[in-house]
């Protein structure tokens, strides 16, 4: 049962007051024992927001997760790689021409126990097709559909404008027709308005408190078998370093999003053991080209420097990048130089060795000179029109390492003869900044998905200018590669394709692609264990592309979890607090009246 | 704080000047509702322009990291009216508002009026029970400091309000946190109610009370000192009157003295801050909720201004603005009721 917060707030008033006027209600208290859970719980703590359960409006991570582990798509990334698995499809097949692809939906029910049919994606997909507002989350992945119909039960069938090659890897929520078919207004529709709700992931969403919890139970219909933990929570916190007090006292079991030191002052703790996992993010620096945007109109105001290959290969060959993962990440990430990170091994573009730019001082100066960029009288470089050569590097107030990293830049650049301004700016702003192109070098990082696709399109000449360019980086012969690719159908042909656009991209420099970033991790060993990486080798278990993580993690034994039930009923708990709160308040208000008599006494 | 009571202040020379001298009571509120209504249009216009002119682009927050194309971003902007021009955006946000209406949140798809709604009885809850504990505390050790001032009590009690005073919240919550959540595991960590909530009436009201302890403690720590300074100092101006010394001669007890006729006149000042700090009230502690995860106002405007989610902004805007204006009228009104002096001036 839930109360609207107001009406707790007077029932808490009422409750006080109760309390301080005896204790009657103590018999009361001990009756709640009986919402004990006798089933196993497992807390995950988050710090980023919920926007909404809705899968065709969820955007923010925590939410996508949470709708990976409530609905089946299609077809899931593999722990392993990443690569494309089954999941409510069993097989697919494109046709001759890369336009038709049939999918064969495997004999699997909803958790309400219908039966999970093609009639039910069909219905998905259309709906997405024809609402622009169920297109909100997911209409990019079916953009390029012609349509999508089940021709029966177990057959779905969709037909693409143009061959598209990330088929497989779209990510879409099916969700149950028979649920979905009475819901009227998908825009304000925030799926925690009747529960269970019905899906077809490994858990089933049970109880949603907005900005506090959201509860999910096992599907026992999961088609791969239910899950080992019976309950799984995922509790909001405002801030991490109350999380990992959260972590250290049990009130959660798994915490993601620490900062190093976080992530250090844990290593002492017997019950709790850590995982810096491989992640898909990297941190990198680009370099305004100011490219004009796709109309043809003039955009940014980056220093015209920094249209010189040799100027932005000589700024790559300045930056230590091992300095930096040793001083400001701590050891938490790996050298970069791709924008594919390495957790996607069929799709990263490795360098060969004697491509390879790693910190040489002396070459980035060699390739100065040779440009044509002497150094003036102060030590600074002058442009072709002799004007000191002086970079804006644009930093968010609310990233440290980066503002670290740019202490160590500035002097690296100072010591090539390239003057560099850090300009600390809020998000917001430094936002706005890049997407009005007025930098010159500025801090990104992404999170790149199972297929390469989307990183790549932030890189070609139609998205320079707009809010979903990365580096407003423009080659005429990477948009061609990335049509190919697009195009490409056979896996292996089209990583070859994948990897040759990442090898022009690090050719021209696009960007100094710094680091990949560990995420930092940490739960209750002493009782789960099992947990699933992303990828398998060294990866994730929060924040996965899949739910891989959650539906592996079991009980550490079976004693181990009557103690967990155990430590659900929290009753004499929340009485033992109120009590002895109340206790030191009596204490106090006792101590100073006892002062107050005496010092009465004292004056009469 | 100071602000406040300045603004007080000249609204008392106001009732003295234009009002005073037997001037309509009725005339005197209806000016005090119309100045009221007039700061909050100003408001209403200004919370618009304002966030507007902010930098932020909601798009850019809200794709990013996830597949995106071009079509995508014009579809937001028209579903968030951002393609109309900034006039157009106005007039309709002013329309939407005579009917009753705030708008839609950009980032929670939601009616704006539904999500303040649900935060504000939270942090009614939070900043109400620290507001009546600071106050009783503070009136409390605030009277017997200032009653013997000098004293070791005086110098012990006063000292430690203004060192918790200037202790900065976070690092105070925190500290808290550890030591009665962790170190002696006597309260949860995290949020307003047990995760999942709890079943029953009495158990879900425990519950929440259980979850209100250590940031109602925080809140008061760090607030009360302010109630003692101003009792402190308004007793101590009253100690060397004439009448205490009458109230002496006639035999009373000290304590007598103290609470029958020191303390009541004492209690004005104290009374009017009061009244104003309640109108702060559901703007609530952003950094105390932040501490302990109470899902409060303060936290739901700060969040929506990092995308920025222009109508929640307003919303919060008019509802925060809004109690402090309604709260000024009154503390005016009420003023000239409870005070002689401005009464029969």
């Amino acid at each position: 049962m839930r109360f609207s917060k107001l009406t707790r707030g007077l029932g808490v008033c009422v409750a006080t007051a109760a309390l301080v006027a005896g204790p009657g209600l103590l018999p009361v208290t001990t009756g709640a024992a009986a919402y004990a859970q006798s089933d196993v719980t497992m807390r995950v703590s988050h710090t980023q927001e919920i926007d909404t359960l809705n899968p065709f409006t969820a955007v923010f991570l925590v939410s996508t997760q949470l709708g990976r582990l409530m609905y089946e798509f299609l077809t899931v990334n593999s722990a392993e790689s990443s690569s494309p698995e089954p999941g409510i499809a069993e097989s697919w097949e494109p046709s001759a021409d890369n336009l038709t692809w049939t999918f064969k939906i495997r004999e699997a029910k909803w958790s309400d126990g219908e039966p999970i049919t093609a009639k039910d994606a069909a219905f998905t997909y259309n709906l997405i097709m024809t609402n622009e507002d169920a297109a909100a989350a997911n209409g990019v992945a079916v953009a390029n559909y012609e349509s999508v119909t089940a021709t029966d039960d177990r057959t779905l069938v969709i037909k693409t404008k143009t061959p598209q090659a990330s088929m497989l890897s779209s990510e879409v929520p099916i969700v149950p027709e028979h649920v979905w078919s009475k819901v009227t207004d998908i825009k304000s529709f925030t799926n925690s308005e009747t529960f269970p709700v019905v899906g077809s992931g490994p858990f089933v969403l049970t109880g949603y408190d907005e900005g506090a919890s959201s509860t999910l139970k096992a599907n026992d219909n999961f088609w791969r078998g239910r899950p080992k933990v019976d309950t799984l929570q995922f509790v909001k916190y405002e801030n991490s370093d109350a999380a990992v007090q959260g972590l250290r006292k049990g009130d959660v079991d798994i915490v993601s999003g620490l900062t190093p030191a976080q992530y250090d002052a844990l290593a002492s703790d017997g019950n709790i053991t850590r995982n810096d996992g491989r992640n898909r993010r990297f941190t990198e620096i680009t370099m305004n080209p100011s490219n004009p945007k796709a109309d043809g109109t003039a955009f940014g105001n980056g220093n015209p420097v920094l249209k010189d290959v040799a100027v932005r290969q000589a700024l790559n060959y300045a930056v230590d990048v091992p300095t930096l993962v040793d001083r400001v990440k701590q050891g938490h990430s790996e050298p970069a130089t791709q924008l594919i990170p390495p957790v996607y091994s069929d799709w990263t573009y490795k360098p060969p060795s004697d491509k390879l730019r790693t910190y040489d001082a002396a070459k980035a100066n060699q390739l100065l000179d040779e440009a044509g960029y002497a150094k003036g009288g102060d030590g600074i470089r002058v442009d072709k029109q002799g004007k000191p050569i002086n970079l804006r590097l644009l930093i968010a107030s609310d990233n440290t390492q980066n503002q670290q990293t740019s202490e160590y830049i500035k002097e690296w650049f100072e010591a090539i003869g390239i003057g560099l301004t850090p300009e600390i700016k809020s998000s917001n702003q430094s936002n706005d900044d890049q997407n009005a192109g007025n930098f010159d070098l500025a801090f990104t990082g992404w999170s790149v998905g199972p297929d390469p696709d989307s990183m790549l399109a932030q890189q070609t000449c139609k998205v320079v200018g707009t809010e979903l360019s990365d580096s407003n980086f423009c080659n005429a012969e990477y948009d061609r590669l990335y049509a190919q690719q697009l195009a490409e159908l056979d896996r292996p042909a089209r990583q070859e394709i994948v990897q040759k656009m990442q090898e022009l991209l690090y050719d021209n420099v696009s960007a100094i692609i710094l680091t990949y970033d560990k995420a930092l991790e940490a739960y209750r060993s002493d009782r789960f264990t099992g947990f699933q990486t992303q990828p398998a080798d060294g990866g994730v278990i929060t924040g996965q592309n899949g739910y891989w993580g959650y539906y592996g993690a079991r009980p550490v034994g079976a004693e181990e979890a009557t103690d967990e039930a155990a430590s659900d009923n929290n009753t004499p708990l929340v009485v033992g607090g109120v009590v002895s709160g109340i206790a030191l308040l009596a204490l106090v208000v006792w101590g100073v009246s006892r002062r107050r008599r005496v010092g009465a006494d004292e004056r009469e | 704080m100071v602000d406040v009571l300045t603004t007080t202040e000249s609204a008392t020379d106001l009732v003295g000047g234009r009002f005073g001298r037997g001037g309509s009571t009725l005339r005197f509120v209806a000016a005090k509702i119309g100045g009221g209504l007039v700061s909050l249009v100003m408001v209403v216009v200004l919370g618009f322009f304002l966030f507007r002119a902010m930098p932020g682009n909601p798009v850019r927050t809200l794709i990013r990291d996830r597949p995106g194309d071009l079509e995508q971003v014009e579809r937001l902007r028209r579903e968030w009216s951002l393609d109309k021009s900034l006039f157009g955006q106005f007039v309709d946000y002013i329309v939407d508002l005579a009917h009753g209406d705030l708008g839609t949140s950009f980032k929670y798809r939601q009616p704006v009026t539904d999500l303040l709604w649900d935060r504000v009885g939270a942090t009614v809850l939070l900043t109400g029970t620290a507001l009546v504990l600071s106050v009783a505390l503070g009136l409390w050790l605030g009277t017997r400091a200032a009653w013997r001032h000098g004293s070791r009590f005086d110098q012990l009690s006063t000292a430690t309000a203004l060192v918790l005073w200037s202790v900065p919240t976070f690092w105070l919550g925190l500290i808290v946190l550890i030591v009665f959540a962790v170190g002696l595991d006597l309260f949860p960590t995290a949020g307003m109610v047990s995760p999942g909530g709890v079943d029953g009436f009495f158990p879900s009201i425990l519950d929440t009370g259980h979850h209100l302890v250590l940031p109602a403690l925080t809140m008061v720590a760090v607030v009360y000192a302010q109630y003692l300074m101003v009792m402190r100092s308004s007793l101590l101006e009253e100690m060397n009157a004439d009448y205490l010394t009458t109230a002496r001669a006639k035999g009373l007890r000290d304590d007598d003295v103290r609470s029958k006729h020191a303390v009541p006149n004492a209690l004005l000042p104290t009374v009017t801050i009061i009244f104003l700090h309640v109108g702060f009230l559901i703007s609530g502690a952003v950094t105390v909720e932040k501490v302990f995860s109470w899902p409060g106002l303060g936290l739901l405007t700060y969040e929506a201004i990092q995308v920025p989610d222009y109508p929640l902004l307003q919303g919060s805007l008019i509802v925060l603005a809004g109690a402090v204006i309604v709260m000024n009228v009154l503390a005016d009104i009420v003023y000239r009721l409870i005070d002689p002096r401005v009464r029969t001036s």
